[in-house]
């Protein structure tokens, strides 16, 4: 039986790695799962957060055919098979009584000489003035001492809540979900966590989160329940420093207190990595350890004026090629023999090193991500969705504002004689553009606003990343006017040019894709789609991966 | 004196036939489908265009056939033949392409009838 899996995201970060991990199922890399989703998370409106929870939600929406079927079944061989359950909790900092440590730890009840002491053994750890006084509601700032110890008490305060019964919050019932479904399938179950180990959410979480789930769970369960953590395997990202930023001001450190110093990172990055080296709990619960750095680093700053954003819902940074391949160190952990992973007594620390060229850029292809047993398949999914998308984007202008690429497809289709989906409805093909425009692109006010991929590519340049300059064309003329049939590096998975030679060769690839679509062999079977939204996608699916000459 | 077949009109008018809808099968074929045309309305055009050339390519064809005999009653009763032979190849031309495009709703002559 396969292992039943488990995602969860952690901070900022955390969330960035999940968003890409989204596009991997996208593009159909998780046959036949599903995935219970966690976000976890102080600061509730972080602009990441909400970024890839609505990611989810439209991922879902594109599953979901109507009210009896939300979010879809698990398919084989098409995209979106995957089927995502997301369940969200977030430690609530906002209210009076709850926004700094030193708020928290107050109690009413202790006499002076044990409050004094309650405040000198605080005051050991941590500083009076600036860490125990600072706002939680944008997470931990890199305080990772204060984060480990508040995230523990936030997943154990809410299992309390829960046992009570009593005015449980939203966010502790879905934590509460997701801990049950945990449990009740704890005999095979793998659990992965996203998050960085240089910042603040992430980097205080990812060492007590398996304690912390399996304290909540005897809470919620009555004292004797223990979760096995050497049944439930938990892997997780050490995901280094990639990114740096602008430092805060005096006045700003002034008013926030603890303000994240970027120049603090690679040490930050530094001491965790040693803390996992050594710490027991970490390396008897966790089975592997994916250590992920990256050579270069962004700046978020960079063309910002004013305070360095702390977190909420101005942070939403562009996505980074790191973050995939923290996405697919979780389709390591979740693909790898159970008895493999079973086998490993004290955590396993991995990495993988990528080509480069003479010049020291990066040339990156499938195997640099997945390895080389599933490099091509990697390549051929996620090209094939970069192929969607630029047929429905670019050559049915689903990519311009008011314009419906994939109704125009169905109805161009309808045109050419093929009527097999003309009962999708028009909101059903919206939300197939919808996600579609995340994932590459969307004309807006005259301007192009790139999405995930575009954003992955730009993170490498100037190096490669898998696909042709054919696929990743940025002005709007040129977009206009791209290739879908040509995405793909290797000439062997370029489309074939079938059709008049007095036609363009981009005329004659897309002459072949719409008549292998026309084509009777290309219907889907019903393990790949059973509702006509499915059947669909996955006939598109088989259009396209059929012209790539690409077979599983 | 040379012997005239009146079958002659017949089987001139049944290769204009054949060779008319090869023609528009070919066509069919090669015009592509372009992002912002299916090409359907061009396929259509090409068949009925040839339709309509059919019986008047063999109409002449076998009126320059005629046109060699030299007895007046046997020229008149080819001629009249050939005026049935190329009306029925006519005929013929459109069911067959209702016959092949009905069996092939997925191919480009598909759209002849759909």
């Amino acid at each position: 039986m396969d292992d039943k899996l488990f995602l969860i995201a952690i901070g900022g970060t955390g969330m960035r790695c999940l968003e890409s991990f989204v596009h991997l199922c996208a593009a159909g890399m998780f046959d036949n799962r599903t995935i219970q989703i966690l976000t976890l998370d102080t600061d509730q409106n972080n602009g990441n957060k909400t970024r890839v929870e609505d990611l989810i939600e439209l991922y879902n929406k594109v599953k979901t055919n109507d009210a009896s079927n939300q979010g879809g079944a698990p398919r084989n061989n098409t995209f979106f098979s995957a089927k995502l359950n997301l369940y969200r909790f977030f430690t609530d900092y906002s209210k009076p009584g709850r926004m700094t440590l030193s708020a928290l730890c107050r109690t009413n009840n202790l006499n002076q000489k044990d409050s004094a002491d309650n405040q000198d053994l605080t005051d050991l750890f941590y500083d009076a003035e600036t860490v125990q006084d600072f706002k939680l509601d944008h997470g931990y700032r890199a305080q990772t001492h204060l984060g480990s110890m508040l995230m523990y008490h936030g997943i154990i305060e809410a299992a309390a809540s829960v046992k009570r019964g009593q005015n449980v919050k939203q966010q502790e019932k879905e934590l509460y979900e997701f801990l049950e479904l945990l449990s009740q399938n704890a005999a095979h179950a793998r659990v992965f966590v996203f998050g960085s180990v240089f910042g603040g959410t992430g980097a205080s979480s990812i060492p007590v989160i398996p304690l912390a789930i399996s304290e909540a769970l005897t809470i919620i369960k009555g004292g004797t329940h223990q979760l096995n953590l050497n049944s439930v395997l938990f892997g997780s990202t050490l995901l280094t420093d990639y990114f740096t930023f602008g430092t805060p001001t005096q006045e700003q450190i002034g008013h926030d207190r603890v303000v994240a110093d970027a120049k603090n990172f690679a040490l930050n990055s530094q001491a965790a990595l040693s803390f996992y080296e050594e710490d027991p709990s970490v390396r008897n619960t966790y089975k592997r350890m994916y250590h992920i750095g990256w050579p270069t680093k962004v700046n978020y700053s960079s063309g910002r004026e004013g305070d360095v954003i702390t977190g909420g819902a101005l942070q939403r940074n562009a996505c980074h090629i790191a973050e995939l391949m923290s996405a697919c160190a979780a389709y390591d952990f979740f693909t790898t023999p159970r008895d493999v992973l079973e086998n490993i007594t004290n955590a396993q620390y991995v990495f993988r090193t990528v080509e480069t060229d003479d010049h020291g850029n990066l040339i990156l292809s499938g195997k640099s991500f997945v390895g080389e047993k599933d490099g091509v398949k990697f390549e051929n999914k996620l090209g094939a969705l970069l192929s969607l998308a630029h047929v429905i984007l670019s050559k049915f202008h689903g990519a311009e504002e008011g314009q419906r690429g994939t109704k125009r497809l169905l109805d161009y289709l309808d045109d050419a004689a093929f009527q097999e989906y003309n009962d999708l409805e028009d909101a059903q093909a919206d939300e197939i553009d919808n996600y579609l425009k995340e994932f590459a692109y969307k004309f807006l006010n005259g301007n192009v606003e790139f999405g995930w991929i575009y954003q992955i590519n730009k993170s490498v340049e100037p190096g490669k990343f898998i696909f042709t300059s054919e696929a990743f064309k940025t002005d709007i003329q040129s977009l206009k006017n791209i290739d879908p049939g040509m995405v793909l590096a290797d000439p062997r998975y370029h489309w074939q040019k079938k059709g008049s030679i007095f036609s363009s060769d981009a005329d004659r690839r897309f002459n072949t894709f719409i008549t292998i679509v026309k084509n009777p062999d290309t219907l889907p079977a019903d393990s790949q789609g059973v509702t006509l939204k499915e059947r669909f996608l996955a006939h598109l699916y088989n259009a396209i991966t059929d012209a790539q000459n690409f077979t599983e | 004196m040379t012997q005239v077949s009146m079958s002659t009109a017949y089987i001139i008018a049944l290769v204009v036939m054949i060779v008319a809808f090869l023609a528009a099968y070919i066509i069919a074929g090669a015009i592509p489908f372009r992002p912002d045309d299916t090409g359907t309305t061009k396929r259509r055009l090409w068949f009925w265009l040839l339709a309509a050339v059919t019986p008047v390519v063999a109409f002449l064809i076998n009126a320059l056939y005629a046109g060699n005999i030299s007895v007046p009653n046997i020229k008149d009763t080819y001629i009249f033949h050939s005026g049935i032979s190329c009306a029925c190849s006519c005929i013929l031309y459109i069911v067959l392409g209702f016959i092949i495009s009905k069996s092939s709703p997925n191919s480009k002559v598909g759209t002849w009838f759909n």
